[in-house]
């Protein structure tokens, strides 16, 4: 997975628990014991990461494919 | 997977074969690739082809007999397609590329006599640094100076060709025993070229012992003899062509220490495994060229047109699968092996063996019955066996299985009133999740006819099986014959065509009979219908022909109005659920569906009710077989969509709550509905239908987010947004709470994927059913 996701809207979007508006920050996200660190949008105190929609069903789904096909 | 297997399929697969013009052809050349090149316009592509096959093309090209036209499939449609016309064409509008020279070597070889064997012998061998020394026993070409339409100057070109390439020219003495014997010593091999009337076998003291060639090698049976066939033979040039060019592989095998002979069986003309179906081919007789030996382009567009372009389409065009991976079985099957082999690496062909739809057409239509189907089998156990089979490919399928059989969903009851059944009605996994109340009166029927029929509502085991899990279909299949040993071994009445292939396949001690088989020897329940129906057979009946005529004797009483389509019976198409297919690769599935009705006209009838409910998903009204009996409003029930993912669940809940209900007053209330008021939008049930997402999945994140707030809320649009991993599946839900506390649901997705406060790994696929129940197969 590339490391930057371009144009991920999170517009208004904040973290409940925080009360923090959610920033493009750095995380690992693992699948099949594989990890990567990718820019998403998350709440910079809690780390808490959202998944948007056409991530879950575009970019981030090739590549679960890919590694359940390895 | 033992290599064995794969060999076995690629034997079984002929789509590689040559066609019958090639075969038939004494030196095997690709009509059907240069006609194919012609087609697009490309005779210097149609030359390369030529030349490879054909030696000294510029010359041959204007000599072949056209032994292809004896075998041609053209022949009785309309006459064979002239190859000597186009090949003319070819040789007339192309330019051969002169060959590299090579190497010389000291092999050098003697010809008696000049016609065309001899100088396709000279031409093959100068091409490999060999030279070879005609002696002319009269004029310089033999035969070929009799073909008048055969211009001077191709033939001088021809021989300034071999000249150019080393070859040389003497005139021979008077042609002798001792003559010969001297060129046997001086040279390491002597053809004596028969095509060539001047030369006189006789007086070289060749015996007819001696002039029986080697039919492979073209040896004499004389040490370092060739021989050239006598103008005599069926395809004097092409034989006589054949001859040089199979002399000068012999040689060439003998200078490097090789056995001449050795494997060259499909050097001779042989009978093609390719089947080629011609039934549809409409007659055409071919355009007279006004010149034959100088065709117009227009003219050779046109007998091009005419060639059949013979090949094997017989799975493919059944196939929306083969076709979809552009393979055919050979190809498909090797591709497969090398996925299933792969140490380290992309295993790309996963997709192909988890698409298939196990329906076995393509093994029913192949002329060497290529069963394609078991190989699929093998190939997803290997996959499961060795970990390797994609987590995300059966999921789904398996977790409805479990939810069928779980214990608030699946039962057996003996008959009302006793403790032992004599027969049990088992429909079926997918018919109770589709027609709950039909099969209460499917089995009231049953039970007042028969009496002693015991009802068990269960999934058979047939997606564990698809999927290539030995353990799990094993475990279902013993829970199954527990009961019928507790049953003192009761005949099993099964309504689902594919619950009917997995008794056979895994429960074989267990005596069945269709639903079909018992309903047609009872007293009618239905009136009859006159809608004027389309039958479409369901694949997993395709070997049950007591099924298929016991499905038409029903229908022949109660909606005698219906027609058959070509792919009937043993020839049924998928409806593109078969092998769990419609899970793992929904558009591929879609295909078959929408291919399976693309012959029916009317409204449909299946005796499968997953084939109806995916056919009317596909926008054909459709019935099942159990409508037509027991219920009445046809003419809207054929209109209905199948239930959806999340119905299909409650139905199967609700079956078991209405038939102990009604046949054995037990009460047994529902599950405890969700707690919160959640509405779902109409347009969102596709996507989750699309997304495997059931309501219970949103019940569940909105529960989670009800106790402990959402993760992300929105300042802009006042949307929340939460998740759960229940299994190995983060599910997201955004919603808004409205005033009256209601949860409105605005979107629903889904990855498996572990990202920081998605809750970790979620539990592992599970590989057993305990394991599945463990997880709950459901939220």
């Amino acid at each position: 997975m590339d490391r930057k996701i371009p144009d991920i809207d999170i517009t208004g979007w904040h973290c409940h628990k925080c009360q923090q508006p959610l920033t493009m920050v750095s995380v690992k996200v693992t699948y099949m014991g594989a990890s990567f660190d990718v820019e998403l949008p998350s709440c910079a105190k809690c780390g808490t990461t959202m998944i948007p929609e056409f991530l879950a069903f575009g970019k981030m789904l090739d590549v679960e494919k890919l590694l359940e096909d390895k | 997977m033992e290599k064995e297997v794969l060999l076995a399929l690629e034997n079984r697969c002929t789509y590689e074969e040559p066609p019958v013009c090639q075969s038939f052809c004494p030196l095997h050349v690709d009509a059907r690739a240069i006609v194919q090149r012609l087609l697009e316009g490309k005779p210097a592509e149609a030359r390369k082809l030529l030349d490879r096959q054909m030696p000294l093309a510029q010359l041959t090209g204007w000599l072949c007999e056209g032994a292809c036209k004896e075998r041609c499939l053209r022949r009785d449609l309309g006459s064979s397609v002239n190859m000597p016309l186009l090949e003319r064409y070819v040789i007339q509008n192309s330019k051969s590329v002169k060959p590299f020279p090579m190497p010389a070597s000291t092999n050098k070889i003697a010809a008696i006599g000049s016609s065309l064997g001899s100088m396709i012998l000279a031409s093959e061998m100068s091409r490999k640094g060999h030279k070879v020394t005609f002696y002319l026993t009269g004029p310089q070409g033999g035969s070929l100076l009799k073909v008048k339409e055969l211009p001077e100057t191709v033939l001088t070109e021809a021989w300034d060709l071999l000249s150019s390439l080393g070859n040389s020219f003497e005139t021979a003495p008077a042609q002798s025993p001792e003559f010969l014997a001297e060129l046997l010593d001086n040279y390491r091999a002597v053809m004596v070229d028969q095509g060539d009337p001047s030369v006189n076998t006789q007086a070289l003291g060749l015996t007819d012992e001696d002039l029986a060639t080697d039919p492979l090698t073209k040896e004499s049976p004389r040490a370092n003899i060739f021989l050239a066939p006598p103008e005599s033979v069926a395809w004097p040039f092409l034989e006589a062509m054949a001859a040089g060019k199979g002399a000068a592989i012999s040689l060439d095998r003998i200078f490097q220490g090789v056995k001449p002979n050795l494997a060259r069986e499909k050097e001779l003309p042989f009978a093609t495994t390719l089947v080629v179906d011609t039934a549809q081919v409409t007659p055409q007789e071919p355009l007279t060229p006004a010149n034959p030996w100088e065709p117009s382009a227009e003219e050779i567009k046109a007998e091009a047109e005419r060639c059949l372009q013979c090949s094997c389409q017989a799975c493919l065009n059944v196939c929306p699968h083969l076709r979809h991976f552009k393979g055919y079985p050979k190809k498909y099957a090797r591709e497969m092996y090398n996925n299933i082999i792969t140490a380290y690496g992309i295993r790309s062909s996963n997709i192909i063996i988890t698409s298939c739809l196990e329906c076995d057409l393509c093994k029913e239509v192949c002329p060497h019955g290529a069963d394609v189907g078991s190989f699929i089998r093998l190939a997803r156990k290997e996959m499961i066996d060795t970990n390797h089979m994609p987590a995300a490919a059966h999921e789904y399928a398996l977790e409805d299985l479990v939810s069928a059989n779980a214990p608030d969903t699946s039962f057996f009851r003996p008959p009302p009133g006793q403790t032992q059944a004599e027969r049990i009605f088992f429909p079926g996994c997918q018919l109770v999740a589709s027609r709950p109340e039909t099969l209460l009166k499917t089995y009231e029927h049953l039970n007042k006819a028969l009496g002693g029929v015991g009802l068990f509502s269960s999934c058979c085991g047939a997606p564990a099986r698809w999927s290539g899990r030995g353990q799990l279909t094993g475990q279902i299949a013993s829970a199954i014959q527990k009961v019928w040993r507790e049953n003192a071994e009761p005949t099993f009445i099964l309504a689902c065509p594919s619950c009917q292939l997995f008794f056979a396949a895994e429960l074989p001690e267990i005596k069945v009979v269709s639903l079909w088989d018992v309903l047609s020897q009872l007293p009618p329940p239905a009136k009859v219908s006159p809608l004027a129906l389309t039958l479409r057979d369901p694949c997993a009946a395709r070997y049950d022909e007591n099924l298929q005529k016991n499905a038409r004797r029903l229908l022949t009483v109660f909606a005698p109005n219906f027609k058959e389509p070509h792919f009937s019976g043993r020839l049924a198409k998928c409806c593109g659920y078969g092998g769990l297919g419609g899970h793992v690769n929904p558009p591929l599935a879609l295909e078959f569906t929408q291919d399976a009705i693309a012959e029916s006209q009317g409204p449909l009838v299946a005796y499968c009710v997953m084939c109806r409910d995916r056919y009317r998903q596909a926008g054909a009204p459709s019935l099942h077989l159990l409508d037509i009996l027991f219920e009445t409003n046809l003419n809207d029930i054929m209109e209905r969509p199948g239930p959806n993912l999340t119905q299909r669940r409650d139905n199967r809940l609700l079956f078991r709550r209405l038939a102990l209900n009604a046949f054995w007053r037990e009460e047994e209330p529902m599950p405890s509905p969700c707690p919160y008021e959640i509405v779902i939008p109409e347009e969102l049930w596709a996507k989750m239908e699309k997304r495997r997402i059931l309501r219970r999945d949103v019940e569940a994140v909105i529960e989670s987010a009800a106790q402990t707030g959402p993760l992300f809320f929105n300042q802009d649009t006042g949307h929340s947004l939460t998740n759960l991993r229940p299994r190995q599946v983060t599910f997201w839900v955004e919603y808004e709470q409205d005033p009256a506390g209601r949860y409105l649901i605005h979107d629903v997705w889904c990855h498996r994927m572990v990202v920081p406060g998605s809750s970790g790994e979620g539990a592992e696929s599970p590989a057993t059913l305990e394991g599945y129940a463990r997880t709950g197969g459901r939220v």
